[in-house]
């Protein structure tokens, strides 16, 4: 006998979705916090050049908007004049929340950097411009810069950062281990001070005269 | 140190050959060429030695004109210390420093006839870590600065910053610096600079 499937632990407000929908019809949240900065939206479209549509934008009908009010995917809707929509059964109050809450919760996630390196290493980069979106998104996982090379060689090009240098003072303490045991202690006790550097050798070391 | 005042090899250890890394110093290469210098492109090579990188890239890249240096006899149209031809005014704005050892020399001698928009490379060996030479002591902590060997390998990191920090001291700005990730010691930076612009 066929086992009963479980009830899902949580409810679908998902009540309609439509492959394609002319984006003109959608309204734009007007409490819509993100900010979207051109960077992005090269990015994305260089992603939709590449993959087409994969997701799809998330929308609730509203009497007080006078229509479907998009939760997620504002940038999206300017990025087609059809896109996929996944329509919810929410209210205003409901959108609001979730409005709020849906993308920080994405970016709780934490980076297994390792895995994202590999994928990265795997994919062909035959497109200049797939090449610059790929980089920008690996920066913006990794927290590094990364250039990804154009070409199939699996090169890979790290930014290096130029800054000043610190300004330094050189403090130089020699302390004879035989009369006087080792300088753990005060080098320890330096350590402790912020922006100094404690860098020591043991060698048997005399400046040249 | 060898009578003209070079640092000799080891022999029989590793050594960084023209070939090792080709794939990394050609990839670096290209985006600084595509980015930059896609008008106008003069290289010169201060330690050609066969010349595979420029060779690889000169089929992809019409470029201005082509200097190779090299201190051997025979190996390149000049036969002279790249060092040296640094300190005079240079008008190639794609510097090629791929050297065996250590490529700071050129960096210092050449950033005071910086002029133009130019990108540097510098192939950085493994064997530099373990030693600074009296150039770069002078030029990172002002004096000839005496300490043990193993502080010398601690400091290199400040010590790079320091170097790559340089060009700000001659009027110039670093617009991209970046480094071709490789499985080897050696390090593959490329530095594009430029003089600052004038505020006002």
């Amino acid at each position: 006998m066929a086992k009963k499937a479980k009830a899902p632990k949580f409810r679908s407000r998902i009540k309609e979705f439509i492959p394609s929908c002319p984006t003109e019809k959608l309204i734009q949240h007007p409490d819509n916090w993100r900010l979207h900065p051109e960077q992005q939206k090269q990015v994305l479209g260089s992603l939709l050049d590449r993959h087409g549509k994969v997701d799809a934008i998330l929308a609730y009908e509203s009497a007080k908007y006078g229509g479907l009010v998009i939760i997620d995917g504002h940038q999206r809707q300017e990025m087609d004049d059809a896109y996929p929509v996944l329509i919810l059964d929410v209210d205003d109050a409901e959108a609001a929340e979730i409005l709020m809450t849906y993308n920080p919760l994405a970016a709780m996630s934490d980076t297994d950097t390792d895995s994202y390196r590999r994928l990265l290493a795997a994919i062909e980069q035959d497109e200049a411009d797939n090449a610059a979106a790929l980089s920008i998104l690996a920066e913006s996982v990794l927290g590094e810069s990364i250039i990804v090379s154009q070409e199939q060689e699996d090169v890979t090009l790290k930014r290096v950062e130029v800054r000043a240098p610190p300004k330094m003072a050189w403090i130089v303490i020699g302390c004879p281990l035989v009369e006087f045991g080792g300088a753990t202690a005060i080098l320890d006790q330096l350590q402790i001070i912020e922006g100094v550097i404690v860098e020591s050798t043991t060698s048997d070391w005399m400046p040249k005269k | 140190m060898s009578k003209r005042g070079f640092r000799e090899f080891p022999r029989g250890g590793t050594r960084e050959t023209n070939n090792k890394g080709l794939t990394e110093k050609v990839a670096l290469r290209r985006h600084f060429l595509r980015k930059y210098h896609a008008d106008e492109a003069k290289v010169l090579d201060c330690c050609q030695g066969t010349g595979q990188i420029w060779k690889n890239l000169r089929t992809e890249f019409e470029l201005k004109s082509y200097l190779g240096i090299d201190i051997k006899d025979g190996l390149s149209r000049v036969t002279m210390d790249s060092t040296r031809f640094l300190t005079l005014k240079f008008r190639e704005n794609v510097i090629d420093v791929d050297t065996y050892g250590e490529p700071w020399k050129h960096w210092l001698n050449l950033l005071p006839n910086v002029r133009q928009p130019t990108t540097v490379f510098l192939t950085v060996a493994a064997m530099c870590s373990m030693q600074m030479s009296i150039d770069v002591r002078l030029a990172v902590f002002g004096k000839d600065l005496q300490m043990p060997q193993s502080l010398f390998a601690s400091l290199w990191p400040y010590a790079i910053q320091s170097l790559l920090w340089m060009p700000t001291k001659h009027g110039l700005e670093v617009v991209e610096c970046l480094e071709s990730v490789n499985d080897h010691a050696t390090r593959y930076l490329g530095i594009h600079i430029r003089p600052m612009q004038k505020q006002g």
